[in-house]
Protein backbone atom coordinates (compact mmCIF):
# COMPACT_ATOMS: atom_id res chain seq x y z
CA UNK A 1 0.00 0.00 0.00
CA UNK A 2 2.45 2.43 0.91
CA UNK A 3 4.59 2.04 -2.72
CA UNK A 4 1.26 2.87 -4.12
CA UNK A 5 1.17 6.03 -2.18
CA UNK A 6 4.68 7.08 -2.25
CA UNK A 7 4.28 6.10 -6.57
CA UNK A 8 0.87 9.08 -5.87
CA UNK A 9 2.40 11.27 -4.23
CA UNK A 10 5.63 11.72 -6.24
CA UNK A 11 3.66 11.73 -9.50
CA UNK A 12 1.21 14.49 -8.30
CA UNK A 13 4.39 16.63 -6.79
CA UNK A 14 5.93 16.38 -9.67
CA UNK A 15 3.49 17.62 -12.42
CA UNK A 16 2.84 20.38 -10.20
CA UNK A 17 5.98 21.40 -9.90
CA UNK A 18 6.36 21.27 -13.45
CA UNK A 19 3.60 22.90 -14.13
CA UNK A 20 4.30 26.12 -12.12
CA UNK A 21 7.81 26.48 -12.96
CA UNK A 22 6.14 26.49 -17.21
CA UNK A 23 5.94 25.24 -20.45
CA UNK A 24 10.03 25.68 -21.06
CA UNK A 25 10.77 23.54 -18.31
CA UNK A 26 9.83 20.80 -20.10
CA UNK A 27 12.11 20.91 -23.26
CA UNK A 28 16.06 20.59 -22.73
CA UNK A 29 17.39 23.49 -23.79
CA UNK A 30 20.79 23.84 -21.93
CA UNK A 31 22.91 21.43 -19.97
CA UNK A 32 21.90 23.32 -17.13
CA UNK A 33 18.59 21.85 -17.69
CA UNK A 34 19.44 18.83 -18.47
CA UNK A 35 21.66 18.28 -15.66
CA UNK A 36 18.44 19.55 -13.45
CA UNK A 37 16.09 16.85 -14.85
CA UNK A 38 18.25 14.22 -14.52
CA UNK A 39 19.30 15.42 -10.37
CA UNK A 40 15.17 15.51 -10.28
CA UNK A 41 14.92 12.17 -11.44
CA UNK A 42 17.56 10.83 -9.08
CA UNK A 43 16.17 12.49 -6.28
CA UNK A 44 13.02 11.12 -6.91
CA UNK A 45 13.78 7.20 -7.06
CA UNK A 46 14.57 7.08 -3.31
CA UNK A 47 11.54 8.76 -2.20
CA UNK A 48 9.51 6.32 -4.84
CA UNK A 49 11.01 3.00 -3.64
CA UNK A 50 12.14 4.38 0.23
CA UNK A 51 14.58 1.12 1.64
CA UNK A 52 12.20 -1.39 -0.63
CA UNK A 53 14.59 -2.34 -3.85
CA UNK A 54 12.34 -5.66 -4.37
CA UNK A 55 11.31 -6.25 -7.98
CA UNK A 56 7.80 -6.66 -6.73
CA UNK A 57 7.71 -3.03 -5.12
CA UNK A 58 9.15 -1.59 -8.36
CA UNK A 59 6.70 -3.57 -10.68
CA UNK A 60 3.97 -1.92 -8.56
CA UNK A 61 5.63 1.72 -8.30
CA UNK A 62 5.83 1.42 -12.27
CA UNK A 63 2.34 -0.12 -12.27
CA UNK A 64 0.99 2.95 -10.43
CA UNK A 65 3.13 5.49 -12.63
CA UNK A 66 1.45 3.93 -15.93
CA UNK A 67 -1.93 3.96 -14.37
CA UNK A 68 -1.78 7.59 -13.19
CA UNK A 69 -0.46 8.63 -17.09
CA UNK A 70 -3.76 6.34 -18.81
CA UNK A 71 -5.95 7.97 -16.48
CA UNK A 72 -5.30 11.40 -16.86
CA UNK A 73 -4.96 11.43 -20.49
CA UNK A 74 -8.61 9.68 -20.26
CA UNK A 75 -9.30 12.37 -18.15
CA UNK A 76 -7.95 15.05 -20.64
CA UNK A 77 -9.74 13.76 -23.59
CA UNK A 78 -13.08 13.62 -21.53
CA UNK A 79 -12.69 16.96 -19.53
CA UNK A 80 -10.91 19.56 -22.55
CA UNK A 81 -10.61 22.15 -19.88
CA UNK A 82 -9.01 19.66 -17.50
CA UNK A 83 -6.58 18.91 -20.35
CA UNK A 84 -5.78 23.06 -20.81
CA UNK A 85 -5.08 22.71 -16.70
CA UNK A 86 -2.94 19.68 -16.91
CA UNK A 87 -1.13 20.92 -20.25
CA UNK A 88 -1.68 24.17 -21.20
CA UNK A 89 -2.36 25.48 -24.05
CA UNK A 90 0.28 27.20 -26.98
CA UNK A 91 1.05 30.73 -27.25
CA UNK A 92 2.20 32.93 -29.98
CA UNK A 93 5.26 34.75 -28.77
CA UNK A 94 6.18 36.00 -32.83
CA UNK A 95 4.21 37.84 -35.05
CA UNK A 96 4.91 39.51 -38.01
CA UNK A 97 8.76 39.66 -37.13
CA UNK A 98 7.83 41.35 -33.81
CA UNK A 99 8.33 39.62 -30.86
CA UNK A 100 5.12 40.15 -28.32
CA UNK A 101 6.90 41.22 -25.46
CA UNK A 102 4.47 40.08 -22.55
CA UNK A 103 3.54 37.07 -23.48
CA UNK A 104 7.74 36.55 -23.97
CA UNK A 105 8.32 38.04 -20.21
CA UNK A 106 5.23 35.89 -18.86
CA UNK A 107 6.56 32.67 -20.74
CA UNK A 108 10.47 33.31 -19.65
CA UNK A 109 11.08 33.11 -23.70
CA UNK A 110 13.73 34.99 -24.63
CA UNK A 111 14.28 36.38 -28.53
CA UNK A 112 17.66 34.91 -28.20
CA UNK A 113 15.63 31.42 -27.71
CA UNK A 114 13.22 32.11 -30.61
CA UNK A 115 15.46 32.98 -32.99
CA UNK A 116 17.73 30.30 -32.40
CA UNK A 117 14.25 28.31 -33.22
CA UNK A 118 14.44 29.91 -36.27
CA UNK A 119 17.83 29.26 -37.43
CA UNK A 120 17.59 24.86 -36.39
CA UNK A 121 14.58 24.81 -37.96
CA UNK A 122 14.23 27.16 -41.23
CA UNK A 123 17.87 28.65 -41.03
CA UNK A 124 15.99 31.99 -40.69
CA UNK A 125 18.23 34.97 -39.90
CA UNK A 126 16.27 37.93 -38.60
CA UNK A 127 13.35 38.37 -36.51
CA UNK A 128 11.38 39.86 -39.69
CA UNK A 129 11.85 36.53 -41.09
CA UNK A 130 9.28 35.60 -38.81
CA UNK A 131 5.53 35.50 -39.56
CA UNK A 132 4.52 33.53 -36.12
CA UNK A 133 6.53 31.82 -33.32
CA UNK A 134 4.52 29.79 -31.40
CA UNK A 135 5.53 28.29 -27.83
CA UNK A 136 3.71 24.98 -27.73
CA UNK A 137 2.46 23.25 -24.73
CA UNK A 138 5.38 20.77 -24.73
CA UNK A 139 7.53 23.92 -24.27
CA UNK A 140 9.19 23.78 -28.09
CA UNK A 141 9.55 26.54 -29.83
CA UNK A 142 7.61 26.16 -33.51
CA UNK A 143 8.14 28.74 -36.54
CA UNK A 144 6.35 29.68 -39.39
CA UNK A 145 8.17 31.87 -41.38
CA UNK A 146 7.04 34.53 -43.97
CA UNK A 147 6.58 33.91 -47.56
CA UNK A 148 9.46 34.92 -48.33
CA UNK A 149 11.76 33.27 -45.97
CA UNK A 150 10.41 29.94 -47.52
CA UNK B 1 -12.30 25.78 -27.20
CA UNK B 2 -10.36 26.24 -31.15
CA UNK B 3 -9.70 30.23 -31.98
CA UNK B 4 -8.18 31.28 -35.16
CA UNK B 5 -6.38 33.93 -34.35
CA UNK B 6 -4.48 35.86 -37.11
CA UNK B 7 -4.53 33.68 -40.11
CA UNK B 8 -3.40 31.15 -38.45
CA UNK B 9 -5.24 28.02 -36.61
CA UNK B 10 -4.30 27.77 -33.06
CA UNK B 11 -6.21 26.56 -29.99
CA UNK B 12 -4.50 29.89 -28.22
CA UNK B 13 -6.73 31.73 -25.10
CA UNK B 14 -5.25 34.69 -23.83
CA UNK B 15 -7.66 34.71 -20.87
CA UNK B 16 -6.93 31.26 -19.65
CA UNK B 17 -3.15 32.13 -20.38
CA UNK B 18 -2.85 35.44 -18.36
CA UNK B 19 -5.43 32.63 -15.38
CA UNK B 20 -2.54 30.25 -15.64
CA UNK B 21 0.33 33.20 -15.48
CA UNK B 22 -1.32 34.47 -12.04
CA UNK B 23 -1.80 30.74 -10.79
CA UNK B 24 2.18 30.18 -11.60
CA UNK B 25 2.85 33.26 -9.79
CA UNK B 26 0.79 31.43 -6.62
CA UNK B 27 2.55 28.46 -6.76
CA UNK B 28 6.43 29.48 -7.25
CA UNK B 29 5.63 31.18 -4.10
CA UNK B 30 4.19 28.36 -2.26
CA UNK B 31 7.25 26.15 -3.82
CA UNK B 32 9.17 29.34 -2.07
CA UNK B 33 7.90 28.84 1.37
CA UNK B 34 8.40 25.08 1.14
CA UNK B 35 11.83 25.53 0.93
CA UNK B 36 11.92 27.92 3.78
CA UNK B 37 9.85 26.04 5.79
CA UNK B 38 12.32 23.08 5.22
CA UNK B 39 15.31 25.28 5.96
CA UNK B 40 13.45 26.24 9.24
CA UNK B 41 13.31 22.40 9.88
CA UNK B 42 9.31 22.58 9.46
CA UNK B 43 10.08 19.34 6.97
CA UNK B 44 12.00 17.61 9.87
CA UNK B 45 15.62 16.35 10.17
CA UNK B 46 17.01 19.68 11.73
CA UNK B 47 16.39 23.46 11.81
CA UNK B 48 15.62 25.73 14.35
CA UNK B 49 11.76 25.04 14.61
CA UNK B 50 12.46 21.38 14.72
CA UNK B 51 14.93 21.18 17.40
CA UNK B 52 12.92 21.13 20.73
CA UNK B 53 13.88 19.75 24.27
CA UNK B 54 11.83 18.20 27.26
CA UNK B 55 12.65 18.85 31.01
CA UNK B 56 14.81 21.74 32.70
CA UNK B 57 18.55 22.16 31.91
CA UNK B 58 20.14 20.58 34.90
CA UNK B 59 17.78 18.92 36.24
CA UNK B 60 18.14 15.14 36.59
CA UNK B 61 16.57 14.44 32.98
CA UNK B 62 16.57 16.55 29.98
CA UNK B 63 16.10 15.19 26.08
CA UNK B 64 16.76 16.87 22.71
CA UNK B 65 14.32 15.51 20.29
CA UNK B 66 13.27 16.88 16.74
CA UNK B 67 9.76 18.00 16.86
CA UNK B 68 9.42 16.97 12.95
CA UNK B 69 10.54 13.81 11.71
CA UNK B 70 10.21 11.61 8.14
CA UNK B 71 9.28 8.37 7.80
CA UNK B 72 12.35 6.50 6.80
CA UNK B 73 14.57 8.94 7.38
CA UNK B 74 17.25 9.16 10.72
CA UNK B 75 16.19 10.89 13.74
CA UNK B 76 18.75 11.37 16.74
CA UNK B 77 17.65 11.75 20.28
CA UNK B 78 19.67 13.50 23.21
CA UNK B 79 18.84 12.41 26.95
CA UNK B 80 21.18 14.15 29.29
CA UNK B 81 21.78 12.57 32.85
CA UNK B 82 22.66 14.39 35.61
CA UNK B 83 23.43 12.18 38.38
CA UNK B 84 25.13 12.89 41.65
CA UNK B 85 27.18 10.63 42.62
CA UNK B 86 27.69 9.22 39.21
CA UNK B 87 27.04 5.51 39.31
CA UNK B 88 24.96 3.60 37.16
CA UNK B 89 21.82 5.29 35.50
CA UNK B 90 18.46 3.51 35.20
CA UNK B 91 16.24 4.90 32.51
CA UNK B 92 13.43 3.90 30.80
CA UNK B 93 11.88 4.45 27.28
CA UNK B 94 7.79 4.07 26.59
CA UNK B 95 7.53 0.95 24.95
CA UNK B 96 4.50 2.33 22.54
CA UNK B 97 6.83 4.81 21.26
CA UNK B 98 9.41 2.58 19.88
CA UNK B 99 6.90 0.31 18.34
CA UNK B 100 7.14 2.19 15.52
CA UNK B 101 10.93 2.67 15.66
CA UNK B 102 13.87 0.80 14.54
CA UNK B 103 16.49 1.74 16.76
CA UNK B 104 20.26 2.17 15.09
CA UNK B 105 22.17 2.23 18.06
CA UNK B 106 22.16 3.80 21.63
CA UNK B 107 25.52 5.43 22.83
CA UNK B 108 27.33 4.62 25.28
CA UNK B 109 26.32 0.96 24.84
CA UNK B 110 24.36 -0.07 27.82
CA UNK B 111 24.75 -2.33 30.57
CA UNK B 112 21.83 -3.88 30.20
CA UNK B 113 18.08 -3.54 28.07
CA UNK B 114 14.85 -4.63 29.55
CA UNK B 115 11.50 -5.59 28.57
CA UNK B 116 9.04 -4.28 30.68
CA UNK B 117 4.97 -4.37 30.28
CA UNK B 118 4.73 -0.74 29.16
CA UNK B 119 8.67 0.85 28.56
CA UNK B 120 12.11 -0.53 28.01
CA UNK B 121 14.94 0.03 30.43
CA UNK B 122 18.59 0.75 29.72
CA UNK B 123 20.71 0.62 32.19
CA UNK B 124 24.45 2.47 31.64
CA UNK B 125 27.36 2.80 33.55
CA UNK B 126 27.87 6.66 34.74
CA UNK B 127 31.37 7.56 35.07
CA UNK B 128 30.45 11.30 35.86
CA UNK B 129 28.01 13.10 36.93
CA UNK B 130 26.67 14.34 33.91
CA UNK B 131 25.64 11.65 31.06
CA UNK B 132 24.74 12.40 27.59
CA UNK B 133 22.91 9.16 25.63
CA UNK B 134 22.28 9.21 22.03
CA UNK B 135 19.75 7.30 20.34
CA UNK B 136 20.10 6.64 16.58
CA UNK B 137 16.59 5.73 14.86
CA UNK B 138 14.59 5.24 12.20
CA UNK B 139 10.24 5.99 12.59
CA UNK B 140 8.61 3.28 10.50
CA UNK B 141 5.32 5.15 10.88
CA UNK B 142 4.22 8.59 10.02
CA UNK B 143 1.43 11.09 12.09
CA UNK B 144 1.91 12.29 15.56
CA UNK B 145 3.39 10.59 18.05
CA UNK B 146 3.81 10.05 21.88
CA UNK B 147 6.55 9.82 24.14
CA UNK B 148 7.84 9.58 27.83
CA UNK B 149 11.05 9.14 28.92
CA UNK B 150 12.20 8.54 32.65
CA UNK B 151 14.32 7.68 35.34
CA UNK B 152 13.41 4.43 37.40
CA UNK B 153 12.34 5.94 40.37
CA UNK B 154 12.77 9.69 39.15
CA UNK B 155 11.71 12.44 36.62
CA UNK B 156 10.06 11.34 33.69
CA UNK B 157 9.41 13.63 30.78
CA UNK B 158 7.15 13.45 27.79
CA UNK B 159 7.44 14.60 24.08
CA UNK B 160 5.57 14.58 21.11
CA UNK B 161 6.65 14.39 17.67
CA UNK B 162 5.22 14.56 14.36
CA UNK B 163 6.02 11.72 11.79
CA UNK B 164 5.99 13.33 7.77
CA UNK B 165 5.23 10.67 4.98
Amino acid sequence: MHSVLRAVAVYLFVLVVFRISGKRSLSQITTFDFILLLIIGEATQQALLGNDFSVINAFVVIATLITLEILFSWAERRMPKLGRVMESLPVVVVENGKLLRERAEQEGVTLEEVLAAGREHHGLERIEQFKYAILERHGGISVIPTEDAR
Amino acid sequence: MSRKTRSIDINEDLAFQRKEWFAQRIGIAFVGAFVIAALLGLTGVGGPLSHASAGEEGSPLNVEYERFVRRGAKATMKLHFHSDPPGFIQFWVSAPYFEDVIVDSVAPVPQTVTVEDSRIVYTIRAGSPDVTVTVEMEHQTFGRLEGEVGIVGGATVHFTQLSLF
